[in-house]
């Protein structure tokens, strides 16, 4: 499984800081929920994305970040939450399981698919 | 090295025109010995080609032809060895090759299915995918169902009503002298799984590793419970055991859904916080469920009548 690099993470942070400063996302970094970090997200006044990457593996992170969502929409009843979780390729994934996830509210992409998505999310949210 | 040496008693039977022992043929398990690693040597044998020896639900039979086996009694102190450990050698002996104070033992000659036969078969060739569990070296994984059968065998009226198996799935109706239990037997290669029990437009429940997934195993099992339910059956405790390798990463947030389905998840041996081995499991379900004890043998025909209508249903 390819994974994605702190550099990586860090560069994708930026990216994603400037294409949706205009568009009045605020940028929030190292989130802590009880025991579970993210390392960034991404928020607007109604809807949140919280992005993570693949560290163990794909359905232990994916559970992670589930649960981080969870505790968030608990916190933020009135917003719609969003997972995404970064791996280097969706090969190998079972398709079944790309589609629980996003069923769940959570994508398993590749980094330069994040942007795409949010784009996507929000023209649907507002 | 671990060695057991055992002398049964001698029993004599004769089945399909065969007697055993007989002087050409007879056989005995004089000694059965463990040194990790499944590895079966057979010496000496007189008028039979190629002998195979096998542990299947825990008992091991010896195969003398096609057809004909030898069930070989597994002394008690021998079974945790069979179970945990991956190299078994058997060596057996001719009746006139052996001291003549070592008695032939020949319990019983069985006809067993050929479906028995497949997965059951421990031998050193390479194993099928199912069986190539993420295990540390020097482990041998053994199938939930042949422990749970040889756990079965050690009660004192256990009994397997009925098998089925499809597409790499067994289910089985059994009892343990006290209580009706429907099995399904959870035994990916895999270890790391999410269980959803959740169906989602008709498809039923998936559980999920990296990569792959595999249908719930408690579907099959809550589905036909609630069959026979519907029928008046319902004094049945609906079991699923999982391979001790597998790993629940939301077992946590399942079990309230498990309890609530009336499925008891178990391990074989294996004791979490939220999922406790079979044993355990079903003596707490016969705790909670007084009204499953007491087996009526009419009812067992009904429930297994009841059982392959549902299957020829779902076929």
């Amino acid at each position: 499984m390819e994974t994605i690099d702190d550099n990586e993470m860090d560069g994708l942070c930026r990216e994603m800081q400037t294409r949706f400063a205009s568009r009045g996302m605020d940028l929030f970094t190292m989130l802590c929920f009880d025991d579970t970090q993210v390392p960034f997200a991404l928020a607007t006044d109604d809807c949140c994305f919280l992005v993570d990457r693949v560290r163990q593996s794909v359905i232990r992170d994916y559970y992670r970040l589930k649960l981080a969502a969870g505790k968030l929409a608990e916190k933020e009843p009135q917003a719609r939450i969003f997972g995404i979780l970064l791996v280097g390729s969706t090969q190998g994934i079972a398709s079944e399981f790309l589609r629980f996830a996003g069923m769940n509210d959570i994508a398993l992409l590749e980094p330069e698919k994040a942007g795409e998505f949010i784009e996507g999310k929000l023209a649907k949210t507002t | 090295m671990n060695k057991i040496i055992y002398y049964p008693s001698e029993k004599k039977y004769s089945t399909a025109g065969y007697s055993y022992p007989d002087p050409d043929n007879a056989l005995e398990l004089i000694r059965l010995a463990n040194n990790c690693g499944i590895n079966v040597q057979f010496n000496d044998i007189q008028s039979v080609k190629n002998p195979r020896f096998y542990i299947c639900r825990g008992e091991g039979f010896l195969q003398l032809n096609r057809k004909n086996f030898f069930a070989v009694k597994i002394p008690d102190q021998v079974r945790p060895m069979l179970r945990y450990c991956s190299e078994i050698e058997v060596s057996i002996f001719g009746r006139n090759d052996s001291a003549d104070t070592v008695y032939p033992r020949v319990e019983q000659v069985l006809r067993i299915p050929e479906y028995m036969l497949h997965d059951m078969t421990r031998h050193d060739q390479p194993r099928k995918p199912r069986d190539e569990v993420n295990a540390p070296s020097g482990y041998i994984h053994t199938h939930p169902a042949e422990i749970f059968y040889g756990w079965l065998a050690g009660t004192l009226d256990g009994e397997i009503v009925m098998e089925y198996r499809k597409e790499g799935e067994i289910f089985a109706l059994v009892h343990d002298g006290n209580t009706m239990m429907l099995v399904s037997f959870f035994n990916e290669p895999e270890s790391e799984w999410m269980a959803t029990e959740s169906e989602n437009n008709d498809y039923p429940p998936l559980w999920f590793s990296a990569e792959s997934y595999s249908r719930s195993p408690l579907y099959s099992v809550r589905c036909a419970a609630e069959y026979l339910r519907d029928r008046g059956l319902g004094r049945i405790l609906p079991l699923v055991i999982l391979s001790d390798h597998i790993n629940i990463i939301n077992a946590r947030d399942m079990v309230d859904t498990w309890r609530e389905s009336g499925v008891t998840v178990c391990y074989c041996s294996r004791k979490e916080e939220f999922i406790a081995p079979f044993a355990e499991g079903i003596e707490a379900a016969e705790f909670d469920h007084p009204e499953f004890l007491f087996l009526d043998y009419e009812e067992i025909q009904n429930v297994r009548k009841a059982l392959h209508d549902f299957q020829d249903l779902r076929t």
